[in-house]
């Protein structure tokens, strides 16, 4: 027996449940089909939309006092307004597009760069904290004390040699070891570990700074410690508000340039001695 | 401001609900809230009817600027976010017995013996239809509970027009085998 096509069957089955023709009317016209449509017509004539309950007024009501709340309280917008600011952004210069990324990897980098401040030496960041020191003491610029300090300190020995003065001026002789005076870290009996971790940026730039770029003062401090009397005699001037300037300095590492001979009576010069060391 | 939105053909209710007008699209909701009702009553019951259609229609708002209005019914297109709801709705409680605890309708003029079988033959069907598969159902209750015509349906679902009717006559050879189990 051949199939009968679905659009046959379903036109009869739409004249039926419609009313316009009968079960017999449609079997006589489709032969053929009369096993199928008395098979399927009592199925489609049972879907009716009317056993269905309809909605209470009431109910209408409440859900549509509830939907308009709801989407009139933030965070519920049509989507046209999304796809007509998609469309605006669209068309925006692709520079604006190119800015917005760049101004998002800066952020990114800075903000690792940020985390890797603290970073032990087996942490994955540390390398990353290194090269960040790398570069801020290649573009830190020079402490105010550098330049400007040839005009304060008028008496220079120009003998001194650029490279000795600050290592024998930042440290008695005998205090620490060689290689920790030449690095300029602090000793690990003063400082706790987590002290190094940023104290350390600190006092490293600064034991750099005295190595690179021995300063006039320092070369005067050195004076002063040889027994120079009239070095000492100008560090004693400045007195010991210098000295309390010192021990802060040393915390940003800038302090050993201009440091002065430190007071023994004042702790923060104490303080400001241990880090240089 | 609400009255004279009432009076506004669908297009621009629902243009001006993509511009954000919340009150056009309280209209919509009252002219297609009871259809989009009885259509999800019809598959899963009363007790969570009210919700379903709440929920049919935000997603409605918040979709509305998809909605193209040259393509297909408004109310097509509600019913098939009906339709994707009540699919959800099975699937988060993973059982298709939905319609065993539905509240028939009582006409008390009528025979209680022939409005008790009336009322059971009503469940029965309900039931075969939600064990279709969603295929199935869509179809079945989009031309036979919402009465959409072949080309709407085929429109909204993104298939020619013959593919929907063989998807019908399909679901209706499975829905009278489902039938012949419950007796």
């Amino acid at each position: 027996m051949a199939r009968v096509p679905s659009d046959v069957i379903l036109a009869c089955l739409d004249d039926i449940r419609a009313g316009r023709r009968t079960l017999d009317e449609c079997v006589a016209q489709h032969p053929e089909a009369a096993a199928e449509l008395r098979e399927l017509a009592g199925v489609a004539m049972a879907i009716r939309i009317d056993d269905a309950p309809a909605m209470d007024e009431a109910a209408r009501l409440r859900g549509r006092a509830q939907l308009l709340a709801t989407i009139t309280s933030n965070g519920h917008r049509p989507a046209e307004n999304r796809a007509v600011l998609a469309r605006a952004l669209a068309w925006r210069p692709r520079w604006l597009a190119a800015l917005g990324a760049g101004l998002s990897a800066l952020a990114a980098g800075g903000a690792v760069a940020y985390a890797a401040q603290g970073a032990p030496p087996d942490s994955p960041l540390y390398p990353i904290r290194q090269a960040v020191e790398v570069v801020a003491q290649a573009v830190r610029p020079a402490p105010p004390s550098q330049a400007p300090a040839s005009a304060t300190v008028p008496v220079l020995s120009p003998s001194s040699p650029p490279a000795a003065a600050p290592s024998s001026a930042a440290s008695p002789p005998g205090s620490a070891p060689p290689e920790r005076r030449q690095t300029g870290e602090a000793s690990p009996s003063v400082r706790p570990a987590e002290d190094r971790g940023r104290g350390d940026d600190g006092d490293r730039d600064g034991g750099r700074e005295d190595r690179a770029l021995p300063s006039p003062s320092a070369s005067s401090r050195g004076e002063a410690e040889r027994g120079n009397p009239e070095a000492k005699a100008r560090d004693d001037d400045r007195g010991d508000t210098r000295g309390a300037t010192n021990g802060r300095g040393d915390a940003d590492g800038r302090g050993t340039v201009r440091s002065p001979t430190p007071s023994p009576k004042t702790p923060a010069n104490r303080e400001g001695r241990r880090g240089r060391d | 401001m609400a009255t004279a939105l009432e009076t506004w053909p669908d297009v621009d209710l629902i243009e001006s609900a993509r511009g954000g007008n919340a009150l056009a699209f309280a209209v919509l909701y009252d002219r297609y809230a009871d259809r989009v009702y009885r259509h999800i009553a019809y598959r899963v019951g009363v007790p969570d009817c009210e919700d379903l259609t709440q929920q049919t229609f935000l997603k409605a708002w918040q979709a509305i600027g998809r909605y193209r209005v040259m393509d297909v019914p408004f109310v097509a297109w509600l019913l098939t976010i009906a339709h994707n709801i009540v699919v959800s709705y099975y699937r988060a409680r993973r059982e298709h017995q939905p319609l065993v605890d539905d509240v028939p309708k009582i006409d008390e003029r009528a025979d209680p013996h022939r409005q008790a079988e009336r009322n059971e033959r009503q469940r029965m069907v309900r039931q075969a239809i939600s064990r279709l598969k969603p295929e199935f159902q869509q179809v079945v209750a989009m031309r036979y509970l919402e009465e959409l015509d072949y080309a709407d349906i085929a429109r909204q679902l993104g298939k020619r027009e013959n593919t929907v009717r063989v998807t019908l006559h399909r679901a209706l050879h499975e829905l009278r085998k489902h039938l012949l189990e419950a007796v």
